[in-house]
């Protein structure tokens, strides 16, 4: 699966960039929400898991433009007491949340489940 | 002419002294860049290793392997706090097992012995730092030692350790509100709420305790926990709160009681009117205006005639909200068709309407 991930945080991008390239995924990485829109258009994923807070654009900005394109399934990544935001995200069209702290072999469950859903 | 060159002489060395001051700022800081880069990408690599550790097929009680390079950074000290500033970062982020192997790589450096280093220093920016590592790192062998900072005369790192308590112990590290003498201040009372915010809630007690505490901030607090944890059963104890001493007290014990209330709310709140300051009888009616029932109005009716405008505006949103008779009664006020009533009661129409 092509995914796209869009986190400020280097140590964590690497983190999930090395457990799911473990999982057998093609990962596009963008260090900003303005990288991942451009990466979006360039490399046309099939899930994006992206971060709330990011520089240039937030998490929330990125949903929004990508739901005025197209259907692509998004994850968000949020930290813990950003219910708000998170409802913010899901009326924008996330389609699941995951809260920081987590573990990244949670991420990787959720993301076969994704597929699971998605190949149906 | 002597006093020109002079001064031409002083125009050029100071130039030329600036810019080797310069120069020699702007290679040092490149100098440094540089290895704070190298060691950034030092620590990620070891930090990635120690989140996949299990994974590689290491067993649990096999430690994280350190190269020797690191081990020989280790001790100095810019690379032991970018480190540390790495490792707590990276524990906020990562739970489960890997946030279980970078408390254990945390453990292995020994950092947990500079953190206790640095609450022991009694530099309070150093304390501050150190405490806050053992709250995130959770070492919960190391509450003594942080536990009687939550009453420490420098606000930062008393509120440090709170914090920190908290992240230990969950709603049990509350206990300290027993003991401390120092104001908890707004910010920290919201910071409070926000870390108890992401902390399974387990059954609370001793906020009946705090609602009597001496320290004024701690019963202002204990009022929001009632108020955000829904202890009904306390509502005597808010009540109470609406005679105390202090302003800030009776302020929120009107806020906690808009949300925990009886059929008698509204006119307990209404009788502490006359006796309240301005902002707490503007905050006495706004809690009406949720709470109350029809039969406040003539008391909200007697409110009517004051001169203030902004008391004025709240008691007709009140009687508005409270029902149609309340309208009614608003319209057939004497005042009611001229100013500034009229004014202030199409506003509030037009509020309600929206």
């Amino acid at each position: 699966m092509k995914i796209l991930i869009a986190e400020d945080d280097e140590l964590m991008l690497r983190t999930l960039e090395f457990r799911l390239k473990k999982d057998g995924h093609q990962l596009i990485l963008a260090r900003d929400g303005r990288e991942a829109l451009e990466k979006i258009d360039q490399f046309l994923p099939e899930l994006v898991i992206t971060d709330i807070m990011m520089p240039y654009l937030s998490g929330l900005e990125v949903v929004a433009a990508l739901r005025e394109k197209d259907q692509t399934p998004i994850i968000m990544l949020s930290a813990m007491g950003q219910e708000d935001i998170v409802l913010e995200a899901f009326r924008l069209g996330a389609d699941d949340f995951i809260t920081k702290p987590f573990s990244p072999n949670e991420l990787s469950v959720r993301i076969k489940r994704f597929m699971l859903v998605h190949s149906r | 002419m002597i006093f020109f060159q002079a001064l031409l002489l002083f125009f050029f060395g100071a130039a030329a002294f600036l810019i080797f001051f310069m120069t020699a700022y702007l290679l040092i800081r490149k100098k440094w860049r540089k290895k704070y880069a190298k060691w950034d990408s030092m620590i990620d690599l070891l930090l990635r290793k120690a989140i996949f550790f299990n994974e590689s097929g290491s067993s649990a009680d096999q430690p994280i392997p350190v190269t020797p390079r690191l081990r020989v950074n280790l001790e100095n000290s810019r690379f032991r706090a970018q480190l540390t500033k790495k490792i707590t970062a990276a524990k906020k982020n990562m739970s489960g097992q890997a946030g279980q192997n970078i408390k254990k790589l945390y453990l292995q450096l020994d950092l947990d012995t500079h953190a206790i280093k640095l609450i022991e220093t009694g530099k309070w920016h150093l304390m501050a730092v150190g405490i806050q590592q053992i709250g995130t790192m959770e070492l919960k062998e190391h509450l003594a030692r942080i536990y009687r900072f939550t009453n420490n005369k420098n606000e930062l790192v008393r509120a440090e350790a709170q914090l920190a308590v908290l992240n230990l112990f969950g709603f049990e590290g509350l206990r300290f509100l027993d003991v401390i003498t120092y104001q908890l201040s707004e910010w920290q009372q919201m910071k409070l709420l926000k870390e108890l915010s992401v902390i399974p809630h387990v059954n609370l007690t001793g906020i009946d305790k705090w609602l009597k505490s001496e320290n004024a901030s701690v019963v202002v607090f204990a009022l929001k926990l009632a108020r955000n944890y829904h202890h009904f059963e306390l509502y005597q104890e808010i009540v109470a709160c609406l005679e105390h001493l202090e302003s800030s007290v009776r302020t929120q014990a009107i806020y906690t009681l808009t949300e925990i209330y009886s059929e008698d709310t509204s006119k307990k709140l209404l009788d502490r009117v006359p006796l309240e300051e301005y902002n707490n009888q503007l905050a006495i009616l706004k809690a009406v205006k949720k709470i109350g029932d029809e039969a406040d109005l003539p008391r909200l009716q007697g409110l009517l005639n004051t001169e203030d405008l902004e008391m004025k505006l709240s008691v007709v949103r009140a009687m508005a909200s409270l029902s149609q008779s309340g309208m009614d009664l608003l319209m057939a006020w004497p005042q009611s068709q001229s100013y500034p009533l009229k004014e202030i009661i199409t506003q509030v129409k037009s509020e309600i309407r929206v």
